[in-house]
């Protein structure tokens, strides 16, 4: 176990700059997930800290010593890649132990250390096979067993589930949860798929053209996005964006939505936090996430201070688990994610409530959180 | 395949017959033809065999195309160990051996080489490696008599001129061009993971080589294995420059024997002769042909 320090971190290939001035830290222990959209830079981070590629400058340390210079083979990290990166011509055992015989590891530690990433990841019936004779799961383990092998004391994946099934995949991403918590190794995790990075991070860093936007635990992440790419990014479907202005009504802030053809309706923002008052009557991008918009239970009276959006609905779709429905609001598309068991067509109207606490505003012209 | 889906095609609609006997006329059309290039081609080496193979007065009185009466093996040994090339009379043999001296080394390291370089140039593109693959490649565009003459030069001014050595030096520098072009363009194909993971394993460039590159690009070696012992094998300009006398290979003995003048022209010993030499080459082929054309087009169906 370690902890991981990247300190102004740049990379570039020419001109192009794949990864912009990133710092952040890993600590010990923890699962940190690198989210993004393809080309985002995440990838050649991780590769800046397996040593696969020279930082073009910043630092990177592990356990605070300073790795820049140090060989993929000397960080004492492993990598699970996104094609597994099996060697083809070698059986199970011998794709696992790699890395100790060229270690030059003895005989007699290495057969323990098989045997126990053999037990963990159930693959013992595997280990005479070839690569080529395993299935898309069956090589994922061998990829992790190759890395838990050699008891790194930083694991970084490489998309590693995304060139699985959709069934598999959920199966191997509890997986990959329940063995870091049980082995508790720190780890580096890049994917693209925002619902991965939920559910395993402990920690979230978005990133985009090269520049990290955000790094906090997943829930800081979802609910205060620190500008629109990160809350449009995270969440599924992604957040809601109306254009509003900030206005006081009766002493408490609020927005006003505008609508077409009625006057603005008005959201009260019972716990707004004291930087908003300098964006009095300026206009802002009022953010509220589809999961933030309910439907009041039939019978159940509507809270008080929740302001409520009477929508026709244009298209209904349910999930199973819950329902989107998709309507209007002025100029701009919307949906809200509502219990399945709400009972509404499209063409009718639906009084959602909006959740205030939970909204965010943006400043226009950058994107940024207010 | 494709005669399936016609056929299943056809069931269905009902007037199949004119489209089925069309199908057989193609069929019989297509194979009448290519039997009759098959026919072209194999016709010079069955006159070659069955030459060897008859006595000198069928050869006078019969058709080049008419069977052997009798097989004279007797031929074939005295092309092999009797007949005069040149001055000396000690058949084939001796010229046969100089040949395998200095192709087996040749090839062997010309595709050992060829092989790093492919490796180098595709898993670890370093800063002017495609510039030095595009160099390497000019290689096998160079026609040979260009170079002949200073290259023999050359050999002359380093101490090699007239020898094996030299020459399988010639041939390993020469071969080059085409087995990195056949080892790079397999390694292009594997995945840069593979070397990235071994990297981090602990594997440094020549052992990521020897235990992973090397057993995983088999069909390649053979190949390249083949083409390089036919090239050489078969090589006449090179031998034929570069070695004199004794130290000449199969294939410029052969052209000797030819050209030796004798009482009567033996064509039935150098027919047996022209097989001799041509048979390692036949053999290569029988034996790993099939690896030749799986590794041939193994690029193009990964994709």
């Amino acid at each position: 176990m370690a902890s991981l320090e990247l300190i102004g971190v740049s990379k570039n290939y020419g001109r192009a700059e794949a990864v912009r001035n990133v710092s952040l830290s890993v600590g010990d222990g923890e699962f940190l997930v690198l989210v993004g959209p393809s080309g985002c830079g995440k990838s050649t981070l991780l590769n800046l800290i397996a040593g696969l590629e020279h930082t073009s400058s910043g630092e990177i340390r592990i356990d605070a010593r300073r790795v820049n210079e140090v060989h993929p083979k000397d960080r004492d990290i492993a990598m699970v890649f996104q094609s597994y990166a099996l060697y083809p011509n070698m059986t199970v055992e011998r794709n696992i132990t790699f890395g100790l015989r060229a270690r030059g590891v003895p005989r007699e530690v290495r057969e323990e250390a098989l045997r126990k990433v053999a037990a963990i990841l159930q693959i013992e019936p595997l280990l005479e096979r070839r690569p080529g004779q395993l299935s898309g799961g069956q090589r994922q383990r061998v990829a992790m067993g190759r890395a838990m092998v050699r008891d790194p004391s930083i694991f970084l994946f490489d998309e590693p589930l995304s060139n699985l099934d959709a069934k598999l995949r959920l199966e191997m991403r509890t997986e990959i949860k329940r063995l870091h918590q049980r082995l508790g190794t720190s780890a580096v995790y890049v994917t693209h798929d925002q619902i991965e990075a939920m559910t395993l991070a402990t920690r979230i860093a978005v990133m985009r053209d090269g520049v990290l936007q955000q790094c906090a635990d997943p829930r800081t992440v979802f609910e205060s996005p620190a500008n629109m790419f990160v809350a449009d990014f995270m969440g599924s479907p992604p957040m809601n964006f109306v254009p509003a202005t900030l206005v006081q009504e009766d002493g408490a802030l609020g927005v006003h939505l505008p609508r077409l053809g009625q006057p603005a309706l008005y959201v009260p923002l019972p716990q707004a936090p004291q930087r908003y008052a300098d964006w009095l009557g300026r206009d802002v991008v009022f953010g509220v996430r589809p999961e933030h918009l309910s439907a009041p239970r039939p019978g159940v009276a509507a809270a008080t201070d929740r302001a409520v959006l009477d929508c026709r609905i244009d298209v209904v779709e349910p999930t199973g688990t819950d329902t989107m429905v998709f309507f209007t609001l002025g100029a701009v598309d919307m949906v809200a994610r509502v219990d399945a068991h709400t009972s509404v067509r499209p063409g009718e109207v639906l009084r959602l409530e909006v959740d205030a606490a939970r909204t965010s505003l943006f400043d226009p012209r950058t994107g940024q959180r207010i | 395949m494709a005669e399936a889906a016609l056929g299943l095609r056809e069931g269905r609609w009902a007037p199949a017959v004119s489209g089925q006997r069309r199908l057989r006329i193609g069929r019989v059309l297509l194979y009448a033809v290519l039997s009759l290039f098959a026919l072209y081609y194999l016709a010079p080496l069955y006159v070659m065999v069955a030459t060897s193979l008859k006595s000198a007065e069928e050869l006078r009185e019969a058709s080049i195309f008419a069977l052997p009466h009798a097989a004279q093996l007797d031929t074939w040994r005295h092309a092999w160990s009797e007949v005069c090339i040149s001055v000396s009379c000690g058949g084939m043999r001796p010229y046969f051996v100089n040949s395998l001296v200095v192709v087996v080394p040749a090839v062997l390291i010309s595709t050992l080489i060829g092989a790093i370089n492919g490796y180098a140039l595709a898993a670890w593109r370093f800063p002017g490696s495609n510039l030095l693959f595009g160099l390497l490649l000019f290689s096998c565009f160079i026609p040979f008599q260009a170079i002949i003459l200073p290259l023999a030069q050359l050999l002359g001014a380093v101490g090699l001129a007239s020898t094996g050595t030299g020459l399988a030096l010639t041939y390993i520098v020469y071969g080059l061009g085409f087995t990195t072009l056949f080892f790079r363009n397999f390694y292009v194909t594997v995945p840069r993971e593979l070397v990235r993971a071994a990297t981090i394993d602990g594997a440094g460039f020549f052992a990521i080589f020897w235990h992973i590159m090397l057993p995983i690009s088999l069909p390649t070696i053979v190949v390249t294995l083949i083409w390089q012992f036919t090239q050489i094998w078969n090589d006449f300009l090179f031998a034929v420059t570069l070695t004199n006398g004794a130290g000449q290979t199969a294939t410029v003995a052969l052209g000797n024997l030819v050209k030796t003048s004798q009482a009567t022209k033996r064509y039935d010993v150098e027919m047996a002769a022209a097989i001799i030499t041509g048979l390692p080459t036949l053999l290569v082929f029988l034996l790993a042909g099939k690896y030749f054309v799986r590794g041939l087009t193994a690029g193009a169906v990964k994709g």
